[in-house]
């Protein structure tokens, strides 16, 4: 157990520095950052003295190592043009990215999930259409336009919430509610096909053949073995969350990590892109960890495989 | 020879009921035609249009509904029923190309790995799951870097972010099928790996192949939208739909109509490819072919 723990553990650390590694090849020539700039009108002396004077390594390879070096030993991410650390920067903007996300996640996991449970419970009866139809109509929207009703409603016509910003409460509904939208709808999708394989096993027939009343079968069976697909659903809305408050934080121009990205990608800033690139890689790695140990405390099947094969099984070879 | 030919009668061309049950669901045939009518429209853009995205018209600046602009014009003037329908064009191209690609790539890698298994598919599953960690905007952005801005380039960058759910669904489906007793017969008959993947695997994939490039549809035309609409797509004379919205939100106290007009052709296109995606899974995934 504390094995596969260590192990998956470890096997984070070479995902993420293959992130690194991409994200750094793919980054390093940016055009049209300061150095092109000057290159454009300088002369090519001038550009080696200058390289020489900043001390700059003349290959992608060592700039990288020691990109890695900082972070790894020190947990520095380099400066910015104008010298203020990266690192307070990213921890800064991290508060609010986290509460939108945070937030979105809770209202989407918190209506998603029973809404798919009630679709697969009720399966093609009348609250499943209306779910399904429901969720695939948000699922169309694309977040932009939501933003655009939204705003032409509550701040334009009732006027009772701002455009942008987020400094009181008032202005983290719209992030929140645009993100939740978006995971609701593939939470309630993921939810209900998950519960729908598990009430398709023949150890229901049996708990009915039994005499169980069909609550009971819903809450003490149905429920539990449903533990295991949900904590995954969950895994995947946290980082769908995630991923969607880079575009949401843009609209609303909360001042988080998705807008600091957004705005170093337009200024073709790289050192300010790898920042906000490892914080999420980090923070994504992290979910899927603990989604999947959460998921192996959970479910005998998966400790015994484990137990017994030292690594998760595929889904083909469990027979 | 003579049994298997009477098997075959037993059981219909799966295609041909399949497509009966598409037929029979109302909402996707609904769906079909109307997305149908706005591909053609963007398709025969320059024959409807006189072609004219980017002239813009100074003296009726932020015209309403006029014959000559049947859809008034948009905020810099410029004449939005030309836009919409070149916009259109150059989205669905972009999210058509690029979700083929990724589907084709993501299921070739989805087959070496669930046929050939072992650690070959550790490793590529592996890779795989890293590559669905990463956010698409941030493909997007290195896609870009990588081979140039504003020229549609991003749409490798959705093909790659569809890698990790092809696949995920098609390695799943081969080991099912690589599990059968008749590729086992196949095998021991004498056949290749590769007879056996072209004759037994891949049409054995074709159906959840097709339910996921239809479930993927509206997510591709929905992540180049969007894309657009934050500047990393073509570059600004050129319409497209994420863009056009981006321009017009600007109205948005003035004339929303403009903004709110690209919003509903969005959301029809996405809500029309959804009913169609899930017609088609209803109509071919194998869960349902027996019931």
């Amino acid at each position: 157990m504390i094995r596969y723990f260590l192990k998956r553990l470890l096997l984070m650390i070479p995902t993420f520095f293959a992130i690194l590694l991409i994200a750094y090849l793919m980054t390093s020539n940016l055009t049209g950052t300061i150095v092109d700039a000057m290159s454009a009108y300088g002369e090519g002396d001038a550009l080696d003295s200058f390289y020489e004077k900043i001390d700059a390594p003349d290959n992608r390879v060592t700039k990288f190592v020691r990109y890695c070096y900082d972070l790894v030993v020190h947990g520095e991410m380099g400066k910015t043009s104008s010298a203020t650390f990266i690192k307070d920067e990213v921890a800064f903007r991290l508060k609010y990215t986290a509460g939108v996300a945070v937030l979105g996640f809770l209202v989407s996991i918190l209506i998603g999930i029973p809404l798919g449970v009630l679709a697969a419970v009720n399966h093609n009866r009348w609250p499943d259409h209306t779910v399904s139809t429901f969720s695939t109509f948000l699922a169309s929207i694309p977040s932009y336009c939501l933003v655009l009703v939204l705003v032409f409603i509550f701040s334009l016509w009732l006027g009772i919430l701002p455009v942008s910003g987020i400094d009181t409460w008032k202005g983290y509904v719209m992030p929140v509610i645009v993100l939740g939208v978006g995971g609701m709808s593939l939470a309630s999708r993921m939810t209900r096909s998950a519960v729908l394989e598990i009430l398709s096993k023949p150890y229901l027939t049996v708990l009915r053949a039994k005499g169980l009343p069909e609550w009971k079968i819903l809450y003490k069976h149905v429920l539990k073995n449903a533990v295991v697909p949900l904590l995954s659903v969950a895994g995947n809305i946290a980082v769908a969350a995630l991923c969607s408050t880079l575009i949401v934080e843009n609209f609303f121009s909360v001042p988080g990590i998705g807008a600091y990205l957004v705005n170093a990608v337009k200024g073709r800033d790289q050192q300010r892109l790898l920042g906000s690139v490892v914080v999420l890689a980090l923070i994504i790695m992290g979910i899927g960890f603990v989604t999947d140990m959460l998921g192996v405390l959970c479910s005998p099947k998966f400790r015994k495989q484990i137990g017994k094969n030292g690594r998760k099984l595929s889904k083909g070879a469990d027979e | 020879m003579k049994t298997h030919a009477s098997e075959m009668k037993k059981h219909p061309n799966p295609w041909k009921t399949g497509l009966q049950k598409f037929i029979k669901n109302t909402p996707a045939v609904v769906a079909a035609v109307v997305f149908i009518l706005i591909t053609l429209s963007c398709v025969l853009a320059p024959v409807i249009t006189d072609g004219d995205y980017y002239t813009i018209t100074k003296e009726d600046e932020r015209l309403g509904f006029t014959s000559e602009h049947p859809l008034g014009t948009d905020a810099l003037g410029r004449d939005l029923l030309t836009r919409l329908l070149y916009g259109g064009r150059a989205t669905l191209k972009i999210a058509f190309v690029a979700l083929i690609c990724g589907a084709v790539a993501g299921s070739v890698i989805g087959l070496i790995s669930g046929y050939f298994g072992g650690k070959s598919d550790t490793l590529i599953m592996r890779l795989v799951e890293a590559l669905s960690s990463v956010p698409v905007i941030l493909l997007v952005v290195a896609v870009e870097c990588a081979l140039g801005w504003g020229e549609g380039n991003y749409m490798y960058a959705i093909a790659l972010s569809f890698i990790p759910t092809f696949a995920k669904v098609i390695r799943a489906a081969v080991i099912d099928i690589v599990g059968n007793e008749y590729i086992e017969a196949a095998r021991a008959l004498g056949c290749g790996h590769f007879s056996i993947i072209c004759k037994h695997i891949i049409r054995n994939i074709t159906a959840p192949f097709v339910v996921q490039v239809s479930t993927s549809a509206a997510e591709a035309l929905l992540t180049c939208t969007v894309m657009g609409y934050l500047g990393f797509g073509l570059d600004p004379p050129l319409p497209e739909l994420g863009n056009i919205v981006a321009v017009n939100y600007k109205l948005i106290r003035s004339r929303p109509e403009t903004a709110v007009i690209p919003c509903i052709l969005i959301v029809i296109c996405a809500v029309s490819l959804n009913l169609i995606g899930n017609g088609l899974r209803d109509a071919f995934s194998p869960e349902n072919r027996s019931a």
